[in-house]
């Protein structure tokens, strides 16, 4: 029998520790464990047997660290491929007539993928395939992905599980003490990503004892639909003279393994400090056991690399900013690859309480592909929302549903049945809830049956690709009112009847339905409370619009879902004094304090300006506020501003720096204010058409292998506030793409980072390429470790100790030149 | 005496359990010794602001190896090669050593870089309140793993990590594989040998007897980590006060 189909009516006993004891058989500290697959096969056979004979059904091979960071090509394959070879001789001549199986241990590769490590996700993907690849034809019954301390991490192994074999995948996470993993996702976000990518079974091993294990067990059994397996350790280790030992005993162990079987956990077994004995006693007491049966919990959600949002009874709330329709700025934004625009958009949305960022690129002339991939991935970085995929380009959309880290949301599929074929597919491979639109061939019908008959026709299609109805959210899609008199009704009746007659969950764009009226927010929040009356489970919005929002915690408020009526009370003051909400509250970082006070008389002539003042002392919102002042006057004329007030206050601070009265968050404070004077500057100057200051250019970058940026960041901040023209390559940035750039511009200064020894010679890699393709260009070098000998020694042509010291050559090489 | 098992000690970040935040080290670690005052609101702002935000955001990992400690011509004898002479000088008469590798965690690097794309300053001082969080933690584990103890008397040496002085950064790597960094704490090298999270710290220290006559000046005069000791006199972070 195969491990599927016996899994669906029987427990299933799996293994315990392997590392101990091989420790106890002379392993020595440091040696790789899975060396001993050919050093010391009968030790690992003699092991793999006595689980077996202790009652587990399935024992993983000794392969948890073989991956190809760790050995080369030619000792992988024959480590790994004796590693299986040895479980399935003692199979073989191990006693007990349980039914037995294989597995392939998959352990972490031990490195932290990017944006925050350094290795890539693809790169992880090819690097899990190899062992399970080698695994598989080796003859494993199925591949144990476990002890994944990072979600990310984790979709990358059953991603490679998935295209390298076609095996069954169980994947377990190891959870810390405060239920979440490493990198801080929850058990509900893990079951939501791996029952999206379709493991076997999945659940929890190492880090914590069987007793401490309690509440990440009963999330998993809440939210999963397919078998929870439970390995934990034998409690916590301590010294115990000299000698390591486990806290919990085979006895209690296997009592508290009784009753999590009891709960429903379907595959029990044991991870560090665990042996034979544990086993045996697990197996004596829940043997008899009848299995819990594996029910689908009906649950509709997606997740983030942090957290699962569910959809139920409160509503979900889609932020719907990233979008470039009818967005000039953001057009503009797309084209000019200014991803921190499109970032602060997202930042915001999270601010203001949206659940989901829909993630929609699509304008005719970028490469959306790449756009959207690229988008998606910085977005990750620093917001911890599930995201949803929007775009019609399919192979944007599998692109970025790829490197998701979650579960996220397709946005969309319709009725039309070659949307369907090429849509579907994609979910079923990398999991996510699919958007579908209420429309087909024949467009959108004119009443709720025609759009109920085409949702049931969408769920039976994509039965048929194996996705059941909890992955399929439906958008009956809201009509313009101002058109057509009834397009509220129906869709509302729509609403309704897809959650009553097909049980499915809903999702609009709600705002469409005021389109060509005033005062649109009266009428969009007003729709929005009904379809929420109506059935609604997510809507598609603008969380900075008060409107929408006051509907919100309305609703959630009279729906009895606000214990306390808390949320309300807690957030409802934000939007009191609001009427119409922009949505884009002001950008920058200025702290709201102290921003009341009155421009007074702001003359230019003045010994001080009010606006050099707030400058040097970092109040950005009025600095911002003043400048718009001082252009809003009859002779105004902004060069002149620039010149006589921002540029004095900027020295300044500089001087006050450099002679350490002013320290660098001052710096920056005001750095900060005179960037928001000279936004004002720039509108103004864009506006009249006349060009604004300008120095030269400076490419900016961290280098190769350095992901640290935060010196490089500085010294862009100050070096724009300065008037060069700055183009920022961001971190880890390999020598080659430097050249080119600076190349291509012309830029006579380039900007280089490295805060380790480690990533100076990259530093000096680049320099040399510099200098052979681009002799034109003055280096400056800043970072922690280089000092001026060792800027001298790899040939840069100034070292700047801080950022100030980096303008002040700039100012200078530019005025020698220009 | 030692079988290579590496321990974990978690802490929750409560008061009872780990320093409050030091603001006066915060400031150091932004490159402002004794931070605002009088004009400057706006920054003191944004600092609440952090620590507000901050809530919730740290993890406290610490892993570590405890284990008799002896010499060879002068030379600690470690689960690691190394030739030291800085090391060396910081363990003498020590009888046993720790290793330990201690994180904030990943969500310090997500609000880290989200501060990047909101403003420099902001990024700046969480990147402070990390630093000052992680050598927070560092300073309670030493202090609770003496108070555990059964001598009263022992002390420990300063800290001394990969990269310091003449030990090589290299070493980073046998700390993390030794430690088994990666899956007790989640803490992994770049190829480059930076550690993710990056407010990470590796060291070792050495757990000295108890002093015959009560004298503990020994203890300071070791390099190590202590800004007394350091070449970079000129470094922003010196601990020294009235530098200007």
């Amino acid at each position: 029998m195969d491990i599927v189909s016996y899994l669906k009516d029987h427990l299933v006993f799996l293994d315990g520790g392997m590392g101990t004891l091989l420790q106890k058989r002379g392993l020595k500290p440091g040696e790789l464990p899975e060396r001993w697959n050919i050093a010391h096969p009968e030790e690992i056979i003699e092991i793999h047997k006595s689980y077996y004979e202790a009652g587990s059904n399935i024992v993983i091979a000794n392969t948890f660290g073989a991956n190809p960071l760790k050995f080369e090509k030619e000792e992988l394959r024959s480590l790994v491929t004796a590693g299986v070879e040895n479980a399935l001789r003692a199979r073989e001549e191990s006693g007990g007539d349980q039914e037995k199986f294989v597995g392939l241990d998959i352990g972490p590769l031990g490195k932290l993928l990017r944006p925050y490590g350094d290795l890539d996700f693809e790169e992880a993907v090819s690097l899990y395939a190899e062992t399970i690849r080698i695994g598989a034809a080796a003859g494993a019954d199925l591949v144990f992905i476990e002890t994944m301390n990072d979600s990310y991490d984790t979709k990358a192994a059953v991603l490679a599980a998935k295209e390298a074999c076609s095996l069954p995948i169980f994947a377990s996470n190891a959870y810390g003490e405060d239920g979440k993993l490493m990198t801080g996702a929850s058990p509900a976000a893990m079951v939501a990503l791996l029952e999206g990518l379709g493991v076997c079974a999945l659940g929890a091993n190492c880090s914590l004892g069987p007793a401490q294990m309690k509440d990440i067990v009963d999330e998993y059994l809440r939210t999963a639909s397919v078998p929870v397996l439970l390995k934990p350790n034998a409690g916590l280790p301590r010294s115990e003279n000299g000698k390591t030992v486990y806290d919990v005993y085979p006895e209690e162990f296997s009592q508290l393994m009784e009753g999590y079987v009891r709960q429903g956990i379907r595959l029990a077994g044991g991870c560090c400090g665990t042996t034979p004995d544990y086993i045996r006693a697990t197996v004596e007491k829940a043997a008899d056991i009848p299995p819990v049966p594996v029910t689908d919990k009906g649950i509709t959600a997606v997740s983030s690399g942090t957290h699962a949002v569910e959809f139920g009874a409160s509503p979900i709330l889609i932020g719907e900013r990233i979008n470039p329709t009818g967005k000039k700025r953001f057009k503009q934004a797309l084209r000019e690859g200014d991803i921190d625009y499109i970032l602060g958009e997202g930042i915001r949305q999270q601010e203001n309480g949206a659940h989901v960022l829909d993630v929609n690129v699509g304008i005719p002339d970028i490469d959306e592909k790449t756009m959207l991939s690229k988008v998606a991935y910085e977005l990750q970085a620093i917001v911890d929302l599930p995201l949803q995929i929007d775009t019609t380009d399919a192979e944007a959309m599998e692109a970025a549903l790829r490197l998701c880290n979650g579960k996220p949301m397709i946005n969309s599929a319709n009725g039309k049945e070659e949307v369907m074929r090429e849509i579907f597919p994609l979910a079923k491979k990398y999991g996510g809830l699919v958007v579908c639109l209420t429309l087909d061939e024949d467009g959108i019908p004119q009443d709720a049956e025609g759009r109920v008959r085409i949702a049931r026709r969408m769920i039976e299609t994509a039965a048929s690709y194996g996705i059941a109805k909890k992955d399929l959210i439906f958008d009956p899609l809201a009509m313009t009112v101002s058109a057509d008199k009834d397009a509220a009704i129906v869709t509302l009746e729509a609403l309704r009847r897809i959650r009553d007659e097909l049980g499915a969950r809903t999702s609009l764009g709600v705002s469409n339905i005021s389109f060509g009226l005033p005062e649109r927010e009266i009428i969009t929040a007003s729709f929005f409370s009904l379809a929420l009356a109506n059935g609604l489970s997510a809507a598609i919005m603008n969380p900075g619009s008060a409107e929408m929002m006051k509907v919100y915690y309305a609703w959630r408020t009279l729906q009895g879902l606000d214990d306390n009526c808390a949320d309300y009370i807690e957030n409802i003051g934000r939007y009191k004094a609001l009427t119409a909400a922009s949505g884009s509250a002001s950008g920058g970082s200025a702290p709201s304090g102290g921003e009341a006070s009155p421009a007074k008389d702001v003359g230019a002539g003045d010994e001080r300006s009010a606006l050099t003042d707030a400058i040097i002392h970092g109040r950005a919102v009025l600095a911002g506020e003043l400048t718009e002042k001082l252009l809003a006057g009859l002779s105004a004329d902004p060069l002149a501003i620039v010149n006589e007030q921002i540029i004095p206050a900027l020295d300044t601070v500089g001087r006050g720096f450099e002679k350490k009265t002013m320290y660098l968050p001052q710096l920056l404070m005001s750095a900060e204010a005179s960037q928001a004077a000279f936004e004002q500057i720039r509108a103004q100057v864009e506006k009249s058409g006349a060009k604004g200051p300008s120095r030269s250019k400076f490419v900016i970058a961290t280098v190769q292998g350095d992901i640290h940026d935060i010196g490089k960041n500085i010294v862009k901040l100050l070096l724009e506030n300065y008037g060069f023209d700055v183009t920022d390559l961001g971190k880890d940035v390999p020598p080659e793409t430097i050249v080119e750039t600076v190349t291509a511009q012309h830029a006579p200064l380039v900007g280089l980072s490295a805060l380790m020894t480690t990533t100076v010679p990259a530093m000096e890699e680049t320099i040399r390429q510099l200098r052979e393709k681009a002799p034109w260009a003055k280096v400056v070098v800043g970072g922690a470790v280089l000092t001026q000998e060792y800027a001298d020694s790899i040939g840069a042509d100034c070292y700047a100790k801080d950022a100030m010291a980096s303008v002040r050559y700039a100012v200078q090489i530019d005025e020698q030149q220009n | 005496m030692d079988d290579n098992t590496v321990f974990v000690k978690r802490y929750t970040g409560s008061e009872d359990s780990l320093s409050a935040v030091d603001a006066g080290e915060v400031w150091r670690y932004a490159g402002f010794p004794g931070g605002p005052s009088g004009e400057d609101e706006p920054l003191e702002a944004l600092f609440e602001e952090v620590l507000a935000q901050s809530r919730g955001v740290f993890r406290y990992d610490v892993c570590y190896r405890r284990f008799p400690l002896r010499f060879e011509d002068g030379m600690p004898v470690l689960p690691f090669a190394h030739s030291s002479k800085g090391l060396a000088r910081c363990l003498r008469g020590s009888r046993e050593a720790v290793m330990m590798a201690a994180t904030v965690g990943i969500g310090t690097d997500r609000m880290i870089a989200r501060a990047q794309r909101e403003s420099a300053a902001r990024a700046l001082l969480w990147q402070a309140l990390g630093a000052e969080r992680v050598e927070a933690l560092c300073d309670t584990f030493c202090a609770d793993l003496l108070k555990e103890s059964a001598d009263p008397g022992i002390r420990e040496t300063p800290r001394f990590s990969p990269g310091y002085g003449d030990l090589p950064l290299e070493t980073q790597k046998d700390f993390v594989r030794i430690l088994d960094c990666s899956r007790q704490i989640g803490v992994s090298l770049s190829e480059t040998l930076l550690m993710t999270p990056s407010k990470s710290v590796t060291a070792i220290f050495g757990i000295l007897p108890a002093c015959e006559d009560g004298k503990r000046g020994e203890v300071a005069d070791r390099g190590g980590q202590g800004c007394r000791g350091c070449a970079a006199k000129d470094c922003m972070f010196r601990k020294t006060p009235g530098r200007s």
